[in-house]
């Protein structure tokens, strides 16, 4: 059965779920082994691309806007618990990191992208002290208070859309941000 | 989805094929790896410019589906015949 999800369109999730479990059954074997290349040959990808997207006007000022950063690459915080970066079929739980996180004491749990660039640099992928020091130059307003984190490796989107979404909506619209900057690996 | 419930966004891009896929409301592609998008490491001038040109995107788009190119300031979508 078609439903509307606001931003997405209408969708019949029953109909996705089916193809993404026939797709996750048929390639069960290549998931655990790991061999992404083969595995996601002949996965069911969602297209967009004839879809109006939403559109929110954004604030022409940004030395008055607050900013929120939203970033996949995996990062959590000291005493956070990290994603599941082994699970085959990902991780759909997501972190809130404090503006002022020690972006050198953070980690990243994330298998599906070469982490030598984040690890001499986490700004490479969560510039949270690039976003600090735009603050101080004044070129935007400021930072919210909490910023989001989470593995990008979600290939279930049914369960991206019922339950990751609307969670990591309900916590951005609870920061107060007149912006998202969303920073996907 | 935060759009639509009105925080407006602005996405960076290391794969236009995805981006035109996803169709996000705006979009700057930086032209860097995606496990460096934001720009090398240790390179705060260069990241600080894709963050710069990023928020200019945002505060500059009027209609939604834009994507820059970083590099050549290049508009990729929507294209010129549409």
């Amino acid at each position: 059965m078609e439903r509307l999800i606001p931003g997405l369109g209408t969708l019949d999730l029953d109909q996705m779920r089916a193809a993404l479990s026939a797709w996750s059954e048929a390639n069960h074997e290549l998931l655990a082994q790991r061999q992404w290349t083969s595995a996601f040959k002949r996965y069911p990808r969602l297209d967009f691309s004839a879809t109006s997207a939403p559109f929110e006007t954004a604030p022409t000022d940004l030395r008055q806007a607050r900013v929120l950063l939203l970033g996949s690459a995996g990062l959590f915080a000291p005493g956070q618990q990290p994603f599941d970066a082994m699970d085959p079929l990902g991780d759909y739980t997501f972190r809130m990191v404090p503006a002022d996180l020690d972006l050198a004491s953070a980690s990243l749990a994330h298998d599906h992208y070469d982490h030598a660039a984040a690890d001499a640099d986490r700004n490479a992928v969560f510039p949270l002290e690039r976003l600090r020091e735009m603050v101080d130059m004044r070129e935007i307003g400021s930072l919210t208070d909490q910023h989001i984190a989470f593995m990008g490796y979600q290939p279930d989107y049914v369960t991206l859309i019922e339950s990751f979404l609307p969670g990591v909506t309900t916590a951005a619209m609870e920061q107060g941000a007149d912006l998202a900057l969303l920073v996907p690996v | 989805m935060l759009e639509a419930h009105g925080l407006p966004t602005v996405t960076l891009s290391a794969l236009r094929s995805r981006t035109l896929k996803m169709n996000p409301p705006r979009t700057l592609f930086t032209g860097y790896p995606n496990a460096a998008i934001v720009g090398a490491p240790d390179d705060a001038k260069a990241q600080l410019a894709t963050l710069r040109r990023a928020f200019e995107v945002a505060s500059s788009a009027t209609e939604p589906g834009k994507i820059i190119d970083l590099r050549d300031n290049e508009t990729i979508h929507p294209t010129s015949a549409g």
